[in-house]
């Protein structure tokens, strides 16, 4: 009876180590008001990266004791104050980014759909002006992936499925996120090998062109009457995929039961002598 | 006097070399197995914990190498131990005193099931009962699986020389896959049905010992029993002096 009690007690030790507790993501603001992108937070934004900055800076119309305002047209507040700001002001602080930036994919697909639809992200789209704490690197590992993934949720799982993002998740410091590979500014889909390779050569010098078709954001889905090369990986991963299920579910299901079967048989046969009552 | 003395004669049922071999695998399958899982499951809260008590993703990667070449030392120790046992001490490599799967587990796992259920008495086990068979033969699929796998996660330059770099997901998923069947059948299954069943319980010395008693003999491997009884030689060599 005693090693039993023992047993338990250990177990609830582990269990109780185990105990389901909230994600630490960076913090929303409490205040719904405060989620309008034309409300400003001060005591937020003095905390912030840019909190020694001047309003005047970034907003240059803004002029102290005059008495005309930017946006004098109503309607416009209905819209996030994102898409109405011209980011190309980061450029006299950040000249560097900006140049990155506009030479990048996002910049090309902006140019691309320039005023049909949500328009491509500019800067404001991707990191807060107001809000944007200095980082540490575990920071902003979490915070990368968030923030992409808000326009690319399939990517972001697939890279938390990945070792990279795995890594990245438990904290490890090194990991790659999706800007480590794709650039920060200069973001690139990586759809070419030999760019592919450059990028995994930041971290992995000796990797090859054949290592670099690795796929990070593999998706196991199955899309046939495609010759397309990815589809065709695809369908491969996803038939490897339902193998292992299959294996893993079949024996485990058929090998739970017998135990438990085998456990109430004996448990039984225990109670049938009456040793335990 | 005799009758006592009778009770308490134990026999040898697992050598040095099984035992030692057996320590190995156990240390390295839970070594492998505490610094893999947070990875398979990361993003989980105990998965983050585990990292933070083992000492975070660095100790973890080198946890997870050395058990792994330890398993790969343990396989080949058993391989050579197999090739002792037919080649040099000439014994038989099939038959009942090995793992080799006969007709017989088969009937013996279905009248174990109908016996569980009520119907019938449970089977007469030899050596090796089915479920002992089993846990050998899934290690015996298992350790090539993710070990081959395992080599191509560890060194994926190397194999992407010879093969594409979708081999490198495909060995994900084996390897994965592979260890979530291999932690759930270890830990549940092969834990209850030597260790944790309500005769073993909380744990079935004889791996660790290498010794049985006679009325355990006689109990669990009764035709294994009947041969020894009946061979002097064999008797002899199996009982502990």
């Amino acid at each position: 009876m005693r090693e039993i009690w023992l047993s338990l007690a250990i177990l609830a030790i582990l269990l109780a180590g185990c105990a389901p507790r909230p994600q630490t993501w960076p913090s929303q603001p409490e205040n719904p008001a405060l989620t309008s992108t034309w409300h400003i937070d001060v005591a937020r934004f003095l905390s912030s990266a840019h909190g020694g900055v001047a309003c005047e800076t970034c907003h240059a119309d803004i002029a102290v004791g005059e008495t005309s305002m930017p946006h004098p047209d109503v309607t416009r507040l209905t819209l996030s104050a994102t898409s109405l700001y011209d980011y190309s002001t980061c450029a006299r602080c950040h000249p560097q980014e900006y140049a990155d930036y506009d030479r990048g994919a996002h910049a090309a697909a902006r140019a691309q759909s320039e005023g049909e639809g949500e328009p491509s992200p500019t800067c404001g789209h991707c990191h807060s002006s107001h809000y944007a704490a200095a980082y540490t690197r575990a920071e902003l590992l979490s915070n990368v992936a968030e923030t992409c993934g808000t326009c690319h949720p399939e990517e972001l799982e697939s890279y938390r499925a990945d070792y990279h993002g795995k890594a990245a998740l438990l904290g490890y410091e090194q990991a790659a996120t999706c800007t480590d590979c794709h650039g920060a500014h200069a973001v690139s889909s990586l759809y070419d090998v030999g760019e592919t390779v450059q990028a995994c050569r930041r971290c992995h010098p000796e990797v090859n062109a054949s290592t670099a078709s690795y796929r990070v954001h593999a998706r196991e889905t199955l899309n046939a009457g495609s010759d397309d090369t990815r589809a065709q990986e695809s369908a491969l991963l996803f038939w490897v995929k339902l193998f292992f299920t299959v294996l893993v579910v079949s024996v485990l299901a058929f090998f739970y039961t017998h135990t438990l079967l085998w456990f109430l048989r004996s448990l039984h046969e225990r109670l049938k002598k009456g040793r335990h009552g | 006097m005799a009758e006592k003395r009778k009770e308490t004669t134990e026999y040898w049922r697992f050598n040095i070399y099984h035992r030692f071999v057996h320590f190995l695998v156990l240390t390295s399958f839970f070594g492998t197995t505490i610094s893999g899982l947070p990875l398979k499951y990361a993003g989980t809260a105990w998965a983050a914990w585990l990292t933070r008590m083992l000492g975070g993703v660095r100790v973890m990667g080198i946890i997870h190498r050395v058990s792994a070449v330890v398993i790969a030392l343990w396989c080949l120790m058993h391989l050579a131990y197999v090739a002792h046992y037919v080649l040099v001490r000439r014994r038989k490599p099939w038959g009942p005193d090995t793992p080799v799967p006969t007709v017989k587990d088969f009937r013996d796992l279905w009248q174990n099931l109908l016996y569980f259920l009520g119907r019938g008495s449970a089977p007469l086990f030899d050596r090796f009962a089915y479920f002992e068979k089993f846990d050998y033969w899934a290690v015996f699929w298992g350790v090539p699986i993710i070990g081959l796998s395992g080599l191509v996660l560890w060194f994926p330059n190397f194999f992407s020389r010879f093969l594409p770099g979708i081999a490198i997901n495909i060995a994900h998923i084996m390897h994965s896959d592979e260890a979530l069947l291999a932690v759930g059948f270890i830990y549940i299954v092969h834990m209850f049905n030597t260790h944790i069943r309500f005769d073993k319980f909380p744990l079935n010395p004889v791996i660790f010992t290498g010794k049985m008693t006679e009325a355990e003999f006689i109990h669990e491997r009764p035709l294994e029993w009947e041969r020894t009884r009946t061979d002097p030689q064999r008797l002899e060599d199996m009982r502990v002096r």
